[in-house]
């Protein structure tokens, strides 16, 4: 029962991570990932992984967590449940993060007024709707399972069950016995239905435990919501519910058939682009200060441009993800060609142009959009930045920030200084190389600062930013950070010690033709992705 | 002073007036709702109550123009003048933030030495300064350790609001609230808040609801609650104990709201015509349960003027003795941040002129001149809303007096000074020990602050913040 676990205090122990920059990068198996430095400075309160504040939670990052849908997935949920109807904008609690993706994995929730208030919202304007359709108040049972009944299946990702009706036309009849009007009362009966854990969390109660008894393998429809949710930020469609009916999708070249179905669908696109977005940091663009010099129109097409690339290389090519920091062609709209100065006939849509030797770029590294989102106002303006998504989101590299009594120090040189240079004297070399670009992403310089990077792993001289990306992208650490970035866009959490053969297998499908498609159908082709772990035994529960 | 504050009193909606239901001076021999209902609750007490507001500002403050130059008997310099960018100055500029608070002084107790003891080192200075504020390191926030204790007949041990912070949300550093270890996140509509603590106040189309239909939405929601708290009750397995975390957290929640509805369905009573006791208490400004009036940034006095109003009503109300309010235009880049000194939008955030950047003249220098009067002016800016604040509490009748009497108004900040510096915190406390007073302590870690705040209304935090249960007596 419910009940249990909590303590008189409700007191919640403490986890503690320390991080670093000069002697290790993260990404091996349970001593890095989602426990560094960015998963606490960025997961959503109380959430943290590796969080280390009193809010953390006491919660190993190798198990798999309750994960409650993010808000696109409500939304899309219940769009999916109840199609055709005009919904009313909610308010929803914001989502969690796990340092770099959207991800309420990590998130622990303690007020949930505004889903409350969201289903009585959604409730009414559903109840309006459906209210003429059936005479609630004489066949209540009858018209819930002919009336929400697809949308039961639709919300909670399974076959609905006689129990999940019932629940719905009890409550129906009961405030109808309490003297509600029909309309009112389906409105309470709906709202139900959209605080369900069965809709609001992902719950993976599994078929079978696993052989160390240290977790569960998980239904087809589980896995189906998996697939769905990971690959498109949706429910499972009908096509895929009815292979999870069937069984279908223990048929390991089925899954993965369906999730290149998924993938290749524009929900996927989108949901790749999310990913990249989410990954370089794209998502700051609108929040610079400077953007608004520019217009929402340009805004706009930086985003355009990068966007066609990431779909051209992730979906229309299928090509290595290192492409898209090397492309040495992008696409161009007419503004964005004013933007960078570059002379020829554009339209109003993104179109292939290849560069042609004026400007010295090459993918996204030197797009005015990861440019522009990753300039700061303050001393050395855009080096920190630039160089810190390179190593922190290229690399996989942590950061160990220093106290606030530091950063309020000036420091003659941050490169050299002991307190600071264990991260500043790799990330500034790697940021200075974008010294020819303005705060804008425009080529302002042809003055180049040459550097050297050498974190162990990756080693070699760099003069331009497409020789720095050229350095980055050919090496075995990149592409064991993309292959963990996806594990922990997969899992919502990093991978186990066990799990070190499954990343190796991810980073051979991945390091062959290097695609980001190849990576994630591996991935959801694996044993891991069907299956749910309870590491620790006073965290198991009895089925 | 704010040349365009409101003469403090609770605004009284012109419909209210007419149906006679309300009103501070209402007809003889019909006693508003409001009083009798918080009479009512106060007759089963004994007593009126004491109440704890929390105010809190983020990014802190800039100490030269803050600080008073001696420590001991308070006296606000009214003399002080800040020009322009000239250089911070104690002699010139001392007090120069506390102008506004002048009328108050005498319930004032500046609290200086108190610093942000994010103790459980750092990853992210913003995240743990942020997370600390008002929980420490331990698992609940003030507002809920004290609220839970003073709620009484109260329907809410706590009411939370927020304005302008909703851009903010996935940032932990603006998650300041906190219940068991997980974060509450602020409603950022007072207008909201209000229609939650007083069901049925605000309805499409400008209409409350009464009698019977608030009555059965009151229903409605308790077996809507009851019925997830059923199931919820009976999950038996649903993944590890993280999850079964997970399903407690939400279980309390449907179960605390819950007890609120019931509150709030007996305090209704069966009278049919009875409306919602919120009618009309709160002026609402055009368009103000519209997300277009609470995200905008343009409506950002509005929306806080708002939340005060409603700050004010839930205590005068007595729907709860606790209310936090945090003001938050703190990082507003690519949203137009509030321009605190030209009263009008701008394109670079609070937050950035706290580090010293992103001002018009000198956008890379740490701690410039620009900068550090942005700082000051943005600071005395939230000053003024206090002002209007304590104004306001200090013309609602309660008790024997006002609310003002019976209310300690606490501040709470981040930052010290420019740039996350976490020392010299600049903590104002209204209502408490040492009135009329700059109370200089040494190096005290905030934790103390927040136990002395907590006792100042007689309820014991225990180590409800982490290590020590030391407070900072001056204040009791």
């Amino acid at each position: 029962m419910l009940r249990s676990l909590r303590g008189p205090s409700g007191a919640i122990a403490l986890l503690a991570v320390v991080a670093g920059c000069t002697s290790r990068m993260s990404g091996s198996p349970a001593t890095g990932g989602m426990g560094g430095t960015e998963a606490s400075a960025g997961g959503g309160a109380g959430t943290s992984p590796g969080g280390t504040t009193g809010m953390a939670a006491a919660v190993d990052p190798t198990d798999s967590a309750l994960d409650r849908l993010t808000r696109v997935e409500y939304l899309r949920t219940v769009e999916a449940a109840f199609p055709g109807m005009a919904l009313p904008a909610v308010e929803l609690p914001a989502d969690g993060t796990d340092g770099i993706f959207t991800t309420n994995a990590p998130s622990r929730l303690s007020d949930f007024t505004a889903y409350f208030e969201a289903a009585e919202t959604l409730g009414a304007t559903i109840a309006e709707k459906l209210v003429a359709r059936c005479t609630w108040a004489e066949t209540s049972a009858a018209c819930v399972h002919d009336q929400l009944g697809p949308a039961l299946r639709v919300a909670y990702r399974r076959p609905s069950t006689t129990n999940d009706e019932t629940v719905l036309s009890s409550l129906l009849s009961r405030r109808l016995a309490e003297g509600a009007p029909v309309e009112e009362a389906l409105a309470t009966a709906v709202a139900r239905l959209l605080l369900t854990p069965d809709f609001l969390f992902r719950m993976e109660r599994g078929v079978a435990s696993l052989p160390n008894g240290a977790g569960r393998r998980l239904s087809d429809h589980e896995v189906a919501a998996r697939l769905a949710y990971l690959l498109t930020d949706a429910p499972p469609d009908a096509t895929l519910l009815a292979l999870a009916d069937s069984g279908a999708l223990g048929d390991r070249e089925r899954l993965r058939a369906e999730a290149a179905r998924l993938f290749d669908g524009p929900l996927g696109e989108a949901a790749a682009w999310r990913f990249v977005v989410e990954w370089l940091d794209l998502d700051n663009l609108e929040k610079r200060p400077q953007t608004g010099d520019l217009g929402s129109d340009v805004v706009a097409s930086m985003h355009a441009e990068t966007r066609a690339l990431v779909d051209h290389v992730l979906h229309q090519d299928q090509a290595p993800v290192r492409e898209l920091f090397t492309a040495p062609y992008t696409f161009l709209d007419a503004r964005m060609a004013e933007h960078y100065g570059v002379r020829g006939t554009f339209t109003d849509e993104p179109e292939r142009y290849d560069w042609k030797g004026e400007q010295a770029r090459n993918g996204v590294l030197t797009h005015a959009s990861l440019l522009t989102a990753l300039t700061s106002s303050s001393r050395d303006k855009d080096v920190i930045p630039r160089g810190r998504v390179i190593y922190t989101r290229l690399l996989c590299g942590e950061l160990e920030l220093p106290d606030a009594a530091l950063m309020n120090q000036e420091v003659a040189d941050r490169t050299k200084d002991p307190r600071c240079a264990g991260c500043h004297s790799l990330m500034d070399p790697m940021g200075r190389a974008f010294a020819v670009y303005d705060g804008v992403g425009r080529y302002q310089s042809a003055t180049v600062v040459p550097g050297v990077i050498d974190t162990g792993e990756v080693q070699g001289s760099f003069s331009s930013v497409a020789e720095l990306g050229g350095l980055i992208v050919a090496s075995e650490r990149f592409e064991t950070c993309v292959t963990e970035l996806a594990f922990r866009q997969a899992f919502g959490r990093r991978p186990r010690p066990a799990e070190a053969d499954l990343l190796a297998t991810l980073h051979t499908a991945f390091a062959g033709r290097g695609s980001f498609r190849d990576l994630m159908l591996t991935l959801v082709s694996s044993d891991a992705f069907r299956e749910r772990y309870d590491s620790a035994e006073e965290n198991r529960c009895a089925p | 002073m704010s040349q365009s504050r409101v003469p403090g009193r609770l605004h009284i909606h012109r419909r209210a007036l007419t149906k006679g239901l309300l009103g501070l001076g209402a007809a003889a021999g019909a006693a508003p709702l409001w009083k009798l209902l918080a009479s009512r609750a106060f007759a089963q007490e004994g007593a009126t109550p004491k109440r704890l507001v929390l105010w809190y500002v983020p990014e802190g403050t800039e100490e030269a123009f803050f600080w008073p130059k001696q420590p001991g008997a308070l006296s606000i310099n009214m003399a002080s003048v800040l020009k322009g960018t000239e250089a911070p100055n104690i002699e010139e500029h001392e007090s120069w933030i506390l102008q506004p608070l002048e009328p108050f002084q005498s319930r004032l107790a500046l609290v200086r030495g108190v610093f942000n003891d994010w103790k459980l080192g750092g990853l992210d200075y913003h995240f743990h300064q942020g997370r600390s504020v008002l929980a420490g390191s331990g698992p609940d926030s003030l507002e809920e350790v004290v609220g839970t204790a003073l709620r009484g007949g109260a329907p809410f041990s706590a009411v939370r609001l927020g304005v302008l912070g909703w851009t903010q949300a996935n940032l932990p550093s603006r998650q300041i609230f906190a219940r068991g270890g997980s974060r509450i996140e602020v409603n950022w509509s007072p207008a909201d808040v209000y229609n939650q603590v007083f069901p049925g106040a605000i309805e499409a189309g400008g209409e409350s609801l009464t009698g019977e239909a608030l009555k059965r939405r009151f229903q409605s929601r308790l077996a809507l609650l009851g019925s997830v708290g059923s199931e919820l009750r009976a999950v038996e397995c649903a993944g590890g104990k993280d999850a079964r975390i997970r399903l407690e957290n939400y279980l309390e929640s449907v179960e605390r709201v819950e007890g609120e509805t019931q509150a709030l369905l007996a305090e209704q009573g069966d009278d049919p015509s009875t409306p919602s006791p919120g009618t009309g208490v709160v002026e609402l400004p055009a368009n103000a349960v519209e997300r277009a009036f609470w995200r905008k940034t343009s409506t950002f006095p509005e929306t806080g003027r708002l939340m005060m109003d409603v700050a004010v009503a839930t205590l005068a109300l007595d729907r709860t003795r606790c209310v936090a309010m945090q003001w938050s235009a703190t990082e507003y880049e690519g949203h137009d941040a509030y321009d605190f000194h030209r009263q009008e939008t701008k394109n670079a955030g609070d937050h950035p002129i706290s580090h010293g950047q992103a001002n018009e003249n000198s956008p890379d220098e740490r701690g410039s001149p620009v900068a550090k009067r942005d700082r000051a002016r943005t600071f005395r800016w939230y000053n003024d809303q206090l002002a209007y604040f304590l104004e306001r509490l200090a013309a609602t009748p309660d008790g024997d007096g006002t609310l003002l009497d019976n209310t300690v108004v606490a501040t709470m900040t981040d930052a010290g000074g420019m740039n996350h510096n976490v020392k010299n915190l600049p903590l104002m406390v209204f209502g408490a020990g040492s009135q009329g007073q700059l109370v200089e302590v040494v190096e005290r870690p905030h934790t103390d602050y927040l136990r002395a705040l907590a006792r100042t209304v007689g309820v014991d935090p225990g180590a409800a913040f982490g290590d020590g249960v030391e407070a900072i007596d001056a204040l009791l």
